[in-house]
């Protein structure tokens, strides 16, 4: 399913300004949405669910325009969509909610079957009948990836899916996304970079409700090539003009995996990953800013 | 988390048009009814509720020496007087829930319409509310029949009796009760609810002026003098069947009223966006 977003903007009653012209086209497969806290990418992905409607600029699903009232309702027709802060009945059981989602959404023949198939895909068939309130944030997370899934959705909207799972829960759910996106658009909004790095190809990186970055992987992490290091110190950590990534406490010494624009003395030149390159990009466009 | 390849064929899925949004007020429904009715608080407080208005029906015999069916519309109308209060509070927090659990926002992803949704919640919560007060309503009527009324003339009164004199009441302040609080927070609603059915009910007109011998009071005064000719010797004025033809329209007009204005305020919210 094509998504074009053009010059869209969304601003709340306030003045906040959420989104201020973000043009993206997405095509098949796993898209990554990185950014910040409040960078607007949960905006983004309601307006695309049509829940939200946009302030102005274009916003086109496949051939629903989103700007439109009927476009907004059609879109919903295609669309499996995971939100960030995940609401559920906890008076009703795993199997009920499942149930009523799918006749929210429209399946009537096969739908129990539907129901019971993705109970087993989420692995939560033995606990089906248990009350939704006594489930942990793991199991409310795979009831909701399961709802998300029950109208075969053409467009699959996931926000912050992993939040909750143990890592294993997490390498699944990657894998499932990974043959989710087969035939399907899925836009995947996650804080864990990891997840990002392990499905797409191609991402877009918001912040402060700009575009920041949209393109493949690859070359986002290439932007960052000759500004990750590795550098052991016997002092304080460094700070200033390298941002530190990860640190390893040696017996005497300190190793650290930072980022910056030079090298830091006795820094070793490391091949970046996405992590990386995330945070080189969010530097290097804070220093632009406070250069201009 | 398994393989997708589980999953069998996509299924069939209908949007748009009559049959799909009859299914969407059908599920939400029978959800609503689902939840309200496993609401704790429903049962203990109309239980409390209902202990006392048997109890009253078994001191009083509230019509004392009139006939089966008398006794019976008596009682009927006796279950209007303080359940219905009950009723609205109880019915005040489905559309509030909604948005404290953060369920509104999967719900407005999904293609049934808002329309139907909110019929659905009206007719499923209204309904799941409405089963203890006609379980107190059928003890009522057993303790009568254990009394030694005539049973035929008792069920026989009872059906149209609940019909005429408690279910367009009922339906009224269930509609004001689910859709009021899409505008007013919940607190200040049940507030002002408790204000006005005693203000609007139960004050004698004597007092200060009140909607009670109006066609629009929900207690069922007019089904109940107009119809069942209850209460002959209490001052006020009389009611014809038409007087209660005409409380009995205007209470189901005034429902749908409340709920095509709150699918109205939906709308302007969604449309706000």
């Amino acid at each position: 399913m094509q998504i074009e977003v053009h010059g869209l903007t969304k601003t709340y009653r306030g003045g906040v300004h959420a989104l201020d012209g973000v043009d993206l086209s997405i095509s098949g497969g796993i898209h990554g949405l990185l950014g910040p806290n409040g960078a607007g990418k949960t905006t983004l992905m309601r307006i695309l669910a049509g829940i939200l409607r946009p302030s102005s600029g274009t916003a086109q699903v496949g051939e629903f325009d989103l700007t439109t009232e009927s476009g907004r309702a059609g879109v919903k027709g295609s669309l499996g969509y995971l939100p960030q802060e995940l609401g559920l009945y906890p008076d009703l059981s795993g199997r009920e909610f499942l149930d009523y989602m799918a006749l929210l959404k429209g399946l009537e023949h096969g739908r129990r079957r539907r129901v019971e198939d993705l109970l087993d895909v989420v692995g939560l068939r033995s606990d089906a009948n248990r009350k939704l309130k006594g489930y942990s944030g793991g199991m409310k997370r795979r009831i909701g990836i399961a709802q998300a899934l029950l109208n075969d959705p053409r467009l699959l909207i996931v926000d912050e899916p992993t939040v909750g799972l143990d890592p294993e829960e997490r390498i699944r759910f990657r894998t499932l996304l990974a043959e989710l996106a087969g035939d399907r658009t899925v836009i995947l909004s996650t804080h864990i970079v990891e997840d990002v790095a392990q499905t797409s190809r191609q991402i877009s990186v918001l912040d402060s409700g700009h575009v920041r970055f949209r393109g493949a992987t690859r070359e986002l992490i290439a932007a960052a090539r000759g500004h990750v290091f590795s550098v052991h110190t016997y002092g304080p950590r460094p700070e200033g003009y390298l941002t530190v990534v990860s640190m390893i406490q040696h017996d005497a010494t300190t190793e650290y995996r930072v980022v910056g624009a030079a090298a830091p003395d006795g820094g070793v030149d490391l091949e970046p990953g996405l992590e990386d390159a995330y945070v080189w990009l969010m530097r290097s466009g804070r220093e632009a800013a406070a250069a201009a | 988390m398994e393989s997708i390849a589980r999953l069998g064929a996509a299924p069939r899925i209908r949007t748009g048009g009559l049959l799909p949004a009859l299914t969407s007020v059908r599920a939400s429904a029978a959800y609503e009814f689902r939840m309200q009715a496993r609401r704790r608080s429903l049962w203990l407080v109309m239980g409390l509720l209902g202990a006392y208005m048997v109890y009253v029906l078994s001191e009083s015999h509230v019509a004392p020496g009139d006939t089966a069916a008398g006794q019976t519309a008596s009682w009927t109308w006796l279950l209007q007087v303080l359940m219905p209060i009950a009723f609205g509070v109880l019915l005040a927090d489905r559309f509030p829930r909604d948005r404290k659990l953060r369920v509104d926002e999967l719900l407005e992803t999904a293609p049934a319409p808002m329309e139907s949704r909110l019929l659905g919640k009206y007719l499923g919560s209204c309904a799941a509310t409405m089963l203890p007060i006609l379980a107190t309503f059928g003890i009522g009527l057993a303790y009568l029949i254990a009394s030694g009324e005539d049973p035929a003339a008792v069920v026989g009164t009872a059906i149209p009796a609940f019909l005429l004199i408690d279910l367009p009441g009922l339906l009224f302040v269930g509609a004001f009760s689910v859709c009021c609080p899409l505008v007013v927070p919940v607190a200040v609603y049940q507030f002002l609810f408790v204000g006005y059915w005693f203000w609007g009910n139960l004050m004698p007109p004597e007092i200060m002026p009140t909607l009670r011998d109006t066609w629009l009071a929900p207690i069922g005064w007019q089904a109940g003098r107009g119809i069942f000719n209850l209460f002959p010797d209490t001052p006020g004025p009389a009611a014809t069947a038409a007087d209660a033809a005409i409380s009995i329209s205007i209470l189901l007009l005034f429902a749908a009223a409340a709920l095509v204005a709150a699918w109205l305020v939906l709308r302007f919210e969604r449309a706000r966006g």
